[in-house]
């Protein structure tokens, strides 16, 4: 096979630090084929990536032994932007990847610093755009763009530069399930033209997403390369994949929990569709846990959240009109799942919700426990409702994990005591107790998201706002994350959890909700609303692959939708 | 809408001028603010970039804030040195009599330290030309981030054969500045919902009362900066001359305006170093 890229002996440590992050890597990348670097969070795959075009060691110095021969060059003998012709990386986050003041004011950038003629800049341009759905974007301010279009921004910056190696991490984590599909077929599109041999990695998010478009995966683990191959052959390993703790796609697991002895485990819906039918039930066997439905937290009643008729316009160029008239309840007891395309106003919702953002028409009504949210002061509402944000280094600016917790209640003016009180409560919900006195200097992201959630809690409002609160993590700390929201709500509070992932709604949320450009489509239990293939496909949305592979089956005429492997094999059995 | 010091697209008169005949109108107005002394003369020069700025949709609301503050802090230093120019050997230009008209007295000849100090006519106009200046200068720079684009800029600076350094250090500001200022306003709602607010007079409890909003935001420069930096050579800045994306070759407004400007400045300058015309 030929490879486009050849990496010997790679070793890479950084600066004041004593953890080996990459150690001894050898591997080749395929050319012209979609590979999919995978691991855990930690497991060194940004940094592996950061080597493949120069940025290490060159502008993030650390220790650096080993050879990567890019196209046959040896990459040390080439500066950043030299590299650049040849390979270019997508960044997760993409606010800071974009350059211009407008959108096609960046797409043309890299093209512009390409030296190209004036034309052949904005045909690529417009080509890009069209590429990304951002046609009619042109003028607008990026920052006008929601989270997932600004990332399709940054791609169509990238593909207008037309790379032969197309390096991306973690980059569809911010795109609704199409936007997901969109990038992947125009990287696709794209190979097939000319050819381009793409590496993204994952750190089991999206893992779905990239097994039905990867050709060959590398599985990453503490520095070191655990296994490589198609990714059928590699989720057939399924102690060595566990062990890493790596996500695994839902129609996996499902095989895994069936046990039947498979060379090859699916790991694409179509693969799974086609072994289901040659399955006969018979040979179904329970695994070693008992096989039952999901749990589901019941709602006492209460309602605590009240909205009526919610409009707001962004004043931009042009205007943007994110909410039509939104009316929403949320109850005592309830985890919401908010869910809706890039853009629909899910995350201006949440604001008005917690009395950031104001209405744009009187006749809007927010009641948080029967105060209106519009007229009073943040200082009353904030005791009633809370927001965690989805960077969680936007809030956290104390020297310890303990006087981070502790700030909210001490703004509050709470009594020492119940301070004191309510401090180790919440550190001690989210598993950081131990690391009460400890300094923030160092943290990962897992310990901040996890600080940020505790932050909240100590406040003790009854309804908690959280925006994308897995967003980054491993798969231990999601589920951390989603038993204390589970608790919160089992305490009597009630949790809108936004977000994109739809395994994660249907398998922790008692109710569902989806919006689709300012106005909520349906709101509804996790089987009725992911039950509504035309509702979802308005808004731009899936359901949980398990369920795909129930309706591909004909196993929902009976009503039966499974969203979870277990529900599914409940119901098979 | 864009925030402060942040280009924002429209189809206004001065949106549509070259970004060299932007540079000449909006700076030779802010230096000639700056050398001036004369409140009376800077006043003209204020509203003509005032209604520069209003045709250009400049969103002036999102200035206020930092205007005030500017304004009173350089009031305050101003009027510290104004309360002193008691002596007729500080103007030059005004006629003795009148700035030396005493307004008030504000400490006798006999006070401690600082002996005596007043608001005089000449020293009030002193003291006023500098709020003016800042204002001046202010708007002037936010009316030309907020007119022309960062490729436009980027287009000049290499057609004026800057070093590609101080090109990228441009570039950086401009796509940098506006983004700290969003993330500082993300970051006060974030520390909102907590609880954050300051309420003292004191001024250093203000001033330490604004941690919770400096940490994450020195975190945020940091990590930015070097992301930026990064970003921007992934996408080859730097490898060569860019390809200017845009046709900015001169039409006869930008002719015109370019002319009579600098023609007005020229006039400005003679008269004020040859006649003192814009002196105190």
């Amino acid at each position: 096979m030929d490879d486009a890229i050849i990496i010997e002996d790679l070793s890479f440590v950084y600066l004041h630090s004593d953890i080996q992050i990459l150690n001894q890597i050898n591997l080749s990348i395929p050319r012209n084929k979609i590979t999919a670097l995978v691991g855990p969070v930690g497991a060194g795959k940004t940094t592996l990536l950061l080597t493949l075009n120069g940025l290490i060691p060159t502008y993030i110095p650390g220790k650096f032994s080993g050879k990567i021969y890019i196209n046959g060059m040896d990459s040390s003998k080439y500066e950043t932007e030299e590299l650049a012709e040849k390979v270019n990386f997508i960044f997760d986050d993409p606010v800071l990847q974009i350059v211009g003041l407008t959108v096609e004011e960046d797409v043309a950038f890299g093209p512009a610093n390409l030296g190209l003629p004036r034309d052949e800049i904005w045909r690529r341009v417009h080509k890009s755009l069209s590429r990304m759905r951002l046609v009619g974007y042109e003028k607008r301010n990026p920052r006008q763009l929601s989270g997932g279009e600004m990332q399709l921004l940054a791609m169509a910056g990238i593909f207008a530069m037309q790379p032969e190696i197309l390096v991306m991490d973690e980059p569809v984590a911010m795109l609704d399930p199409v936007g997901k599909k969109m990038v992947f077929d125009a990287i696709c599109e794209i190979n097939s033209d000319r050819g381009l041999t793409t590496i993204v990695s994952d750190s089991g998010a999206d893992i779905e997403s990239i097994c039905e478009f990867a050709d060959h995966m590398i599985l990453m683990s503490s520095g070191k390369i655990v296994a490589q191959g198609k990714p059928e052959t590699i989720f057939a390993k399924r102690d060595l994949v566990q062990d890493t703790t790596l996500r695994v796609p839902q129609v996996t697991k499902l095989f895994w929990d069936i046990q039947l002895p498979l060379k090859k485990v699916p790991v694409r819906l179509s693969q799974a569709v086609d072994a289901m039918r040659k399955v006969k039930i018979s040979q179904v066997r329970k695994s070693r846990k008992d096989i039952k439905e999901s749990p589901q937290i019941e709602s006492s009643g209460n309602v605590l959240v009240t909205a009526h008729n919610v409009c707001y316009t962004y004043m931009s160029t042009p205007p943007v009109e994110a909410l039509r008239g939104v009316d929403i309840n949320i109850k005592r007891g309830e985890l919401v799942a908010l869910l809706g395309q890039n853009g629909s106003g899910k995350t201006t919702l949440a604001l008005h919700l917690v009395g950031i953002l104001k209405p744009s028409n009187p006749d809007a009504i927010i009641e948080i426990s029967g105060i209106d949210v519009v007229k009073a002061p943040l200082k009353e509402t904030i005791q009633l409702i809370n927001y965690v944000f989805q960077n969680p280094y936007n809030q956290l600016f104390n020297q310890t994990f303990g006087e981070e917790v502790e700030y909210g209640p001490k703004q509050m003016g709470l009594p020492k005591a119940e301070i004191e009180r309510r401090t180790i409560a919440a550190l001690d919900a989210v598993g950081l107790l131990e690391l009460r006195n400890f300094y923030q200097a160092a943290l990962t992201r897992s310990e901040a998201t996890l600080l940020g959630l505790a932050s909240v809690l100590s406040m003790d409002p009854e309804v908690v706002i959280a925006d994308e609160p897995t967003k980054g993590l491993d798969e231990p700390t999601s589920k951390k994350v989603l038993e204390v929201l589970q608790e919160r709500c089992k305490a009597g509070g009630a949790v809108l959890m936004i977000t994109h992932d739809m395994e994660l709604a249907s398998r922790y949320a008692s109710r569902v909700v989806v919006m689709s450009r300012g106005k909520i489509l349906i709101d509804g239990s996790p089987s009725t609303v992911f039950s509504n293939s035309a509702v979802l496909e308005e808004a731009y949305l899936a359901p949980p692959q398990i369920t795909r592979l129930a309706i591909e089956l004909g196993m929902t005429k009976d009503n039966f939708f499974p969203l979870t492997p277990e529900e599914f094999i409940y119901g098979l059995i | 809408m864009a925030t402060m010091f942040e280009y924002e697209p429209h189809e206004s008169p001065i949106h549509n001028l070259n970004p060299v005949t932007k540079i000449v109108l909006f700076l030779s107005l802010a230096f000639l603010s700056g050398l001036y002394l004369d409140p009376r003369l800077k006043i003209p020069i204020l509203i003509i970039i005032v209604m520069i700025c209003w045709n250009a949709k400049l969103p002036f609301k999102k200035y206020s804030g930092l205007l005030w503050v500017a304004i009173l802090a350089v009031l305050f230093t101003s009027s510290f040195r104004g309360i002193f120019m008691i002596k007729p050997g500080y103007f030059k230009a005004l006629p003795t009599e009148f700035a030396m008209t005493e307004l008030f007295q504000i400490t006798p000849s006999d006070f401690p330290i600082f002996g005596r100090t007043a608001i005089t006519y000449g020293s009030l106009l002193w003291m006023s030309a500098f709020p003016l200046t800042t204002a001046t200068v202010v708007l002037a720079m936010a009316g030309l981030v907020h007119t022309t684009s960062s490729s436009e800029m980027i287009q000049v600076l290499n057609s004026a054969r800057l070093p590609g350094q101080a090109v990228f250090v441009i570039m950086v500001a401009l796509r940098f500045i506006p983004e700290m200022i969003r993330q500082m306003e993300t970051i006060q709602k974030a520390q909102q919902l907590r609880g954050w607010h300051v309420e003292s007079r004191n001024p250093v409890k203000i001033a330490r009362g604004y941690f919770p909003l400096l940490v994450p935001m020195l975190r945020i420069i940091v990590e930015s900066i070097d992301r930026m930096t990064i970003s921007t050579k992934n996408r080859a800045f730097g490898l060569r001359t860019a390809t200017g994306i845009r046709d900015l070759s001169f039409r006869t407004r930008d002719y015109l305006i370019t002319g009579i400007t600098s023609e007005l400045f020229t006039l400005a300058l003679y008269l004020l170093f040859k006649y003192q015309i814009g002196n105190l």
